[in-house]
């Protein structure tokens, strides 16, 4: 393993036992992002699981042209994980890629932040894909860079790069100007309410656990919709649902959608109509949140990808507060072994029939 | 091609008087593959059966819908009908244009376009139906009996007399279980155990009954017809086969004095024991926690020494054997409360508090005191007795909310026996009511009230102290409204009844229900009261519910005949309306498995084709023994992949669009 | 509408005006008369529920005709996307119902029906359908009284609000 990883146990250089793999509590950790060791650091250590035969499959970030939107990238030797990257610029939720390899026969590594790590949690609790299948290389996120906040703050400069400080960002354009914001104001509206920046479960932990913000926004729009006349939550849903294209950019991405033949998708039963019409949008947008409800991670992946801007994470956090409230059962993707509260039940569960 | 007939009932009046069936008729010869509608006076009876089925073969039907009584009704009527005429009965559908139409609907108009409607549900489910099929389950013509009291018994032996293998499974070393430890019994005070041995020597003796004592289940697998059981057979330290039971081992052992579960601790038994003597097997078992040979590292070996037989063999371990049955009576009996709830009563605080079945032991000529009653703190022959009824019963506060049930007839023959045997003794018992539903059982109470002097006082006992060399009972006579206190030399408690305590794992692992109480639950509790809610499985005595002996009997009688019923048959019919699972849309999420009732839903490898390779995955499959076709699992399944036949997604959508229309 | 409360009366004796409300047509804006009648959809459980309403049409009580009933073998089989549906085919209002929990013909089905639908009826609510065009009841087969009461208020209580818009597919 790498020098710059600091081994609790077992002892540097020996195979990883078995029960590690298993364990919820990681004893590696690695320097936090932000340290100048810190990719360094990633990355040997992504070389050293693949050189070591204890993974075949690393799923990554790679660098792009756009400094502000790395991608995703599949390593699959450890000579290629020279160009592996983890800034503030990883929005994707890359667990999601797990998925292709349900029938691989190797391990695989994927390189995740906390909201990550639950949709990677939750995919091993759906019995998607077995723990010891994955190695989980955790990172403590300090929260990610919003690039179109980035961009809208340049103004009408193209912006060059991003160098992340822990409070602001400096921000310099391809003319050469420098500015520098706060940090805050360049994150993502998910990230500026992250109450779980730090996995829940891995292998490696890259940084020390972050404390998160404790933005309660999202609950308070959520109460304010619920104080709303059924007429006025009746307008702000038509509203957005007309806006839905259908691309199911939504569901594809979701930690918790990992059926292969989607209700969406079916000609028999013929769930849904091609049509756009309010009545459809509102039967895909409905099932689609009370399908995940239970399970959701509330990692907002979905409303970060939605192409027109439908504010999915009020439909998703709603179901998860009254879910939560009604059956008092953990954060999807935040243990393992743990199955969605819809499928249990309880004598004493509340009733809402008559 | 779908050619649906429709055919509409008027049922006498009942139907036509508010419905008008030839609009109905008329309505339905519009609606999508429906190429023929009639109305009939009664479509039930006969000529409208035959008329169905001509109509079959006249329009070369395959498919039907009949609107008339409610489902419930004559829905198996018409599925024979169809079938009769060549058309898998599960293509045909009610509508209930009765029950839920003309009889709540009084204006014809309206009754009749709502009977339309319904008519059009039907036909749009009914286009949708495909065949089903009844599966046939094989059944292995053999019988578990777990628990070797007296309801495992008689159901075994019901059984074994039928001609069908039997297993019996008994924890303990030997059968008989409460009733062998009984002195009398009620209402006509004959020696329990003159009427229990000889069931027990025809249990030991019968070549159908295998007894499998100091035998516990250790898991149960598969599904009516099919259970495959695994039992562990705890290492006894004796070979049966040997051994002729003789007693020599048990008479020499040199550790006597080993509290006696049997004589409910009141007594001493040896580490090398039998229960009782007229154990059956009357092979003895060795204590391993207790014997010296285990303690100390083989020393002692004394049983091994005097054993004529050479049938010690210390060297034996526990066994897990698989076994498999077609049905498993459940009779795991009962245990009396530990009223740990009651400390004002102080029992296991004084030992003069004993419960019921103490008392029994200590009356009973086989107990440690030979049938003479003595107290146990001093030996010394108690002259007041007090016998406490509902301890622990009926009291909702403290966690039990049931009766007992055997408790007020127990108690009052307990006083008969005690004025018997010590007729200057003082019997008073403290009630709240009595309750002595049972055939000559008030005559019988009435007896110890009258002829016997017992002296009943309605009222709780508020506190149990010692005094001297007594107790004093304190409680309320609520008729005189005044408090009173007795003095006693001993105080029965007739604890409450309750399942074993471990009836609620050992329900787990038959995969049955039980309730709040850990009673096993029956399938119904009027209709199908000895049946489980899992197929296949059985109930008899107090593990489904307290009751006296006879109708612990009598259950087990019935449970016998339930299972015997079962094994005359060549094979189950499963029903065709099961859940099944489309394997290419499962994704093996398992969502499926913790919702069903049944335990029916297994993972399942499957090999599928992807591109040029052959891969393999984990899929969900229904085991159609145990599938009962509740349908929660197709609602759980996200993608759809899990599907109820009879009840599909399609079929009620159809539906669904069909009456909004 | 104004419910006869006197079982002795109510079977027999109704008065003309329940007599046309009750008596009305099921079937949207009808054509014949121009008013407008709700349509409601109810799935029941047919161990319970379906029996609840069987029972009412045996003891001959009445209720308004809107109601059209679903059976399904449990409440645990019925899909929240059954409800979408209905409501997008024309529904003006979804009545769900099943065995009183603890008396599930399954043992267990109409728990998994009690936690699914808390969830789902307050989020149907919260996406701007009115509260009072769902509902969800808990009818035992000896309940055909309770059976003819929810239908009569639910029905009422839906006929106040006018038809349904939301999720309604425009034909």
């Amino acid at each position: 393993m790498s020098e710059a990883i600091k081994t609790a146990a077992p002892v540097e250089g020996e195979p990883m036992p078995a029960e590690l793999k298993t364990a919820e509590i990681p004893t590696r950790r690695g320097p936090a992002p932000g340290d100048p060791e810190f990719l360094g650091a990633l990355r040997d250590c992504c070389r050293s699981l693949l050189a070591e035969g204890h993974v075949q499959r690393i799923i990554a970030y790679r660098e792009t042209p756009d400094s502000l939107r790395p991608e995703v990238a599949f390593f699959a030797s450890p000579e290629e994980t020279g160009d592996l990257v983890w800034d503030l610029f990883c929005n994707t939720n890359i667990c999601k890629y797990l998925l292709d390899y349900r029938t691989f026969e190797g391990r695989i590594g994927v390189v995740v932040k906390g909201c990550d790590a639950r949709g990677v949690v939750q995919l091993i609790n759906d019995m998607q894909i077995p723990r010891d299948k994955v190695e989980i290389i955790g990172i403590c996120c300090p929260g990610q860079i919003d690039p179109a906040k980035v961009e809208s703050a340049a103004g009408e400069a193209w912006v060059s790069r991003v160098v992340a400080g822990p409070d602001s960002v400096e921000i310099v354009t391809e003319e050469g100007t420098e500015m520098r914001v706060p940090l805050e104001s360049v994150l993502t509206d998910r990230c500026l309410s992250c109450r779980k920046p730090n996995p829940p479960v891995a292998d490696v932990v890259f940084g020390e656990d972050q404390k998160g913000r404790i933005s309660d926004e999202v609950f308070e729009q959520i109460a304010e919709l619920e104080r709303m006349s059924s007429a006025e939550r009746d307008a702000f849903w038509n509203r957005h649902f007309e806006r839905c294209i259908r691309c199911f950019a939504c569901r594809n991405v979701c930690p918790a959608c990992s059926c292969t033949k989607c209700v969406f998708d079916q000609q028999e039963p013929d769930w849904l109509a091609g049509e756009r019409n309010q009545a459809n949008q509102h039967f895909f947008q409905i099932t689609r949140a009370v399908h995940v409800s239970g399970r959701c991670t509330g990692c907002e992946e979905c409303d970060r990808v939605c192409p027109v801007g439908i504010p999915l994470r009020l439909m998703n956090k709603k179901l998860w507060k009254d879910v939560k409230d009604l059956f008092d059962s953990p954060l999807p993707g935040t243990k393992l072994g743990v199955r969605s509260p819809l499928v249990m039940w309880d004598p004493k569960d509340a009733d809402s029939f008559e | 091609m779908k050619r649906i007939g429709v055919f509409v009932c008027h049922c006498g009046t009942n139907i036509a008087a508010t419905v008008d069936v030839e609009k109905v008729a008329e309505s339905a010869r519009h609606l999508p593959h429906v190429v023929f509608a009639t109305t009939y006076k009664f479509m039930c009876a006969d000529p409208g059966q035959k008329l169905i089925a001509d109509a079959i073969r006249e329009h070369a039907l395959n498919r039907v819908v009949v609107a008339a009584c409610s489902p419930h009704m004559h829905e198996r009527t018409f599925r024979k009908a169809v079938e009769r005429a060549g058309v898998n009965p599960y293509l045909m559908e009610v509508a209930n244009v009765r029950e839920q139409c003309s009889w709540v609907h009084r204006d014809k108009p309206v009754g009749t376009e709502k009977a339309a409607a319904l008519v059009a549900a039907a036909v749009a489910k009914v286009a949708r139906n495909v065949p089903l099929e009844s599966g046939k389950l094989p059944v292995e013509r053999r019988a578990l009996v777990v628990g070797g009291g007296i309801a495992g018994i008689q159901a075994a032996l019901d059984i074994a007399e039928s001609g069908y293998h039997v297993t019996i499974v008994e924890r303990e070393q030997s059968v008989g279980g409460r009733m062998a430890q009984l002195d009398k019994t009620f209402p006509t005070l004959d020696c329990s155990s003159c009427i229990l041995t000889p069931k027990m020597v025809d249990v030991g003796h019968h070549p159908m009954i295998e007894i499998c004592s100091y035998s516990e289940i250790e898991s149960v697998e598969g599904y009516v017809g099919n259970f495959e059981v695994t039992i562990r057979r705890k290492a006894t330290s004796v070979d049966p086969d040997v051994c002729t039971g003789c007693g020599e081992c048990w008479n020499r052992c040199p550790v006597k004095k080993l509290p006696s579960s049997f004589n409910m601790d009141l007594g001493h038994r040896p580490a090398i024991y039998v229960d009782f003597p007229q154990a059956i097997p009357n092979v003895p078992v060795i204590d391993r926690a207790n014997c010296t040979y285990y303690l100390r590292d083989g020393k002692c070996r004394v049983c091994e020494k005097v054993c004529p037989t050479k049938a010690i063999d210390f060297t034996l371990e526990d066994r897990l054997v698989k076994e498999r049955f077609g049905a498993i009576v459940m009779a795991t009996g009962f245990q009396t409360a530990s009223l740990q709830q009651y400390p004002e009563w102080g029992l296991g605080t004084y030992p003069d508090v004993v419960t019921g079945l103490h008392f029994e032991r200590l009356v009973s000529s086989t107990g440690p005191t030979e049938g003479k009653i003595k107290r146990p703190s001093d030996g010394k022959e108690p002259k007041s007795v007090v016998f406490v009824l509902c301890a622990g019963s009926r009291d909702e506060a403290r966690g039990r909310s049931y009766c007992s049930k055997a408790c007020c007839m127990y108690s009052a023959k307990q006083a008969i026996l005690l004025r018997e045997k010590i007729p200057q003794a003082q019997a008073h018992v403290f009630y709240m009511d009595i309750r002595t539903a049972g055939k000559d059982y008030e005559e019988f109470y009435m007896r110890a009230k009258e002829e016997y002097g017992v002296n009943y006082i309605r009222g709780r006992v508020a506190k149990v102290y010692p005094e001297k060399d007594h107790l004093v009972v304190r409680g309320e006579d609520t008729l005189l409204g005044r408090p009173v206190a007795v003095e006693a030399d001993m105080v029965v408690l007739a604890a409450a009844i309750e399942p074993r305590a471990d009836a609620a794992a050992l329900a787990q692992k038959v995969g049955i229900s039980y309730n709040r109480d850990h009673f096993f639950s029956e399938a119904h509790p009027k209709l199908r009261p000895v049946e489980s809610n899992t197929g296949g499985v059985f109930l008899a005595g107090c593990c489904q519910g307290p009751k006296d002996i006879p109708e612990t009997v009598a259950q087990a009688s019935a449970a016998a005949a339930k299972v015997v019923q079962m094994f005359s048959k060549d094979a189950l019919v499963s029903e065709a309306q099961l859940a099944s699972v489309n394997e290419a849309w499962c994704i093996g999420c398992f969502l499926c498995q913790p919702v069903c009732p049944y335990k029916a839903i297994q993972p399942k490898e499957i090999e599928e084709r992807r591109g040029r390779d052959k891969i393999k995955r984990t899929v969900s499959s229904v085991n159609t023994g145990l599938c009962q076709g509740c349908g929660a699992c197709a609602v759980a399944c996200p993608s759809g992949a899990m599907r109820l036949n009879g009840f599909t997604d399609e079929q009620i959508l159809a539906e669904v669009d069909a009456v909004c229309l | 509408m104004p419910v006869n409360e006197s079982a002795a009366a109510e079977a027999e004796m109704m008065t003309e005006a329940e007599m046309t409300t009750d008596g009305a047509s099921g079937a949207g804006a009808d054509a014949g008369t121009g008013t407008w009648e709700p349509r409601i959809v109810a799935f029941c459980c047919n161990w319970c529920s379906y029996a609840g309403a069987d029972l009412a049409g045996t003891s001959r009580k009445q209720y308004p005709a809107n109601i059209r009933i679903v059976r399904v073998p449990c409440s645990g089989r019925i899909n929240p996307q059954y409800i979408l549906r209905a409501f997008q085919r024309g529904a003006d209002g979804v009545m769900v119902a099943g065995c009183h929990p603890g008396d599930c013909h399954y043992t267990t089905g109409n728990y998994y029906t009690r936690r699914r639908f808390s969830v789902v009826q307050r989020f149907l609510e919260y996406v701007g359908l009115h509260p009072d065009r769902f509902s969800g009841h808990w009818i035992s087969g000896s309940e055909g009284e309770k059976f003819v009461q929810t239908a009569r208020e639910f029905t009422e209580k839906v006929r106040s609000l006018g038809p349904n818009e939301k999720m309604r597919d425009v034909l």
